[in-house]
């Protein structure tokens, strides 16, 4: 036990800049470091509140649902597995989702519904404050702005506006397996222009 | 299934699947490690989305997240919670742990009181040795995955339709009786371990029964499971 905690505080050793990264911080959270904590919180909670927003709208509950996901992360920092991925990916996985349930489960989901329907969809806001990198950011509007027209509408619906495939399949007026097959290799489109930018 | 659940993988990343087919998917997944890999693979740029759309939130909400954080206990690490003969199986439920929580699925916890351990319905139907039943029902597919090495049952009702106060029951049928091995009310999954006898799943009044009242959906003896 001893020498599990010991391996932790290396792990959250500081950078020479003073700062975590997220594994880091993780890591420590996952030993029940509140200050490690609270660093990821600076660290991710403009993303993390970002999709809420986006997504759920209304900022009360945007911040309702950041302090859920912060929560979830704290309990589940344990079982935190880094071969399946980045902290920041796990982080915005359970955001996202979080979010998308909360505006299912709401009764107003179904005027939002009718609202978004009805006019053309679906810009992408701009950011009103970027923590990350501006490089990063541009990246990922730069291979969105690469999907064909229908990848994009589809995976951007999904994702910011939080509507299920077959919601989506309706608005854009697409039979379901053709829809579910541009989200897929919208995604892979997006994933291997990211990947690109990356080693740029 | 498979080519189906290969197709719906990016409705599947970007939460687009209504709950039945995401827990298709997630079964899929659970038992086929290429699409585990696709999954992972296009998991980043899926939450790379978050970039464009950043936003400060209020700076009153960082001293509520930390106070919740302080008065929440973390979940125990696997490898704590797991007996020691088990030990190798950590890695292997640890993996299974972080996909599941990685793609945002409610967790069923064990509910007996005397099994401390907290397995999760996707650690036993991930589990190497882990046998599915699929049980067509009036009500939509029962799904009961068995691992024997993890000496766990897998009860998931996430294909059930649920009726208006109703919930499902999951029931051990032993020689000493009927006894109840957890009700889900809250969870559309579960994971409770074996007994010797038979298991039961039953729908019941919200809340769950001290008797099994109302139709048997699934019953199977332990050793056929």
């Amino acid at each position: 036990m001893r020498r599990a905690l010991r391996v932790v505080s290396d792990a959250a050793s500081p950078d020479p800049d003073g700062e975590l990264d997220p594994e880091a911080a993780l890591a420590a959270v996952a030993g029940g470091d509140l200050d490690a904590f609270g660093r990821l919180y600076d660290d991710l909670a403009l993303l993390v509140f970002g999709v809420a927003r986006r997504v759920v709208r209304d900022p009360s509950r945007a911040e309702e649902v950041t302090q859920e996901v912060f929560t979830e992360v704290w309990r589940q920092a344990t079982r935190f597995d880094p071969a399946r991925g980045s902290v920041r990916t796990w982080v915005l996985t359970i955001a996202h989702r979080r979010a998308v349930d909360t505006v299912r489960s709401s009764q107003a989901s179904r005027a939002r519904e009718e609202h978004v329907a009805r006019r053309e969809p679906v810009e992408v806001a701009g950011p009103e404050e970027a923590v990350v990198t501006a490089d990063e950011h541009e990246g990922v509007r730069r291979c969105l702005d690469s999907l064909t027209p229908l990848q994009s509408q589809a995976v951007r619906l999904a994702y910011y506006q939080g509507f299920t495939y077959p919601q989506v399949a309706e608005m854009l007026g697409r039979p379901l397996p053709t829809v579910k097959t541009r989200m897929r290799d919208g995604l892979i489109r997006l994933r291997d222009c990211l990947e690109g930018h990356d080693g740029a | 299934m498979a080519p189906d659940v290969h197709g719906l993988v990016g409705a599947y990343l970007l939460h687009a699947l209504e709950p039945g087919e995401r827990a298709e998917v997630e079964a899929h997944l659970a038992v086929c490690p290429d699409c585990r890999e696709e999954v992972d693979s296009l998991r980043a740029a899926t939450a790379a989305l978050a970039l464009p759309v950043a936003e400060a939130p209020p700076a009153a909400l960082r001293a509520r997240v930390m106070r919740t954080a302080s008065e929440t206990p973390q979940v125990p690490p696997v490898v704590a919670a797991i007996r020691r003969r088990r030990r190798w199986l950590a890695g292997v439920a640890a993996a299974a742990a972080a996909l599941v929580i990685g793609a945002g699925v409610t967790v069923g916890v064990v509910v007996r009181h005397d099994d401390p351990p907290a397995t999760t319905a996707a650690e036993v139907m991930s589990a190497p040795d882990a046998r599915m039943h699929r049980k067509e029902t009036s009500d939509g597919e029962l799904m009961v995955a068995m691992s024997h090495q993890m000496r766990m049952v897998a009860v998931d009702t996430a294909h059930l339709a649920r009726p208006a106060g109703m919930t499902y029951q999951v029931w051990w049928h032993t020689d000493t009786g009927m006894e109840s091995a957890g009700v889900l009310d809250e969870e559309m999954s579960v994971a409770v371990p074996v007994e010797d006898g038979d298991l039961m799943v039953t729908m019941e009044p919200m809340g769950g029964s001290e008797e099994p009242s109302e139709k048997v959906l699934f019953q199977m003896p332990a050793e056929r499971l």
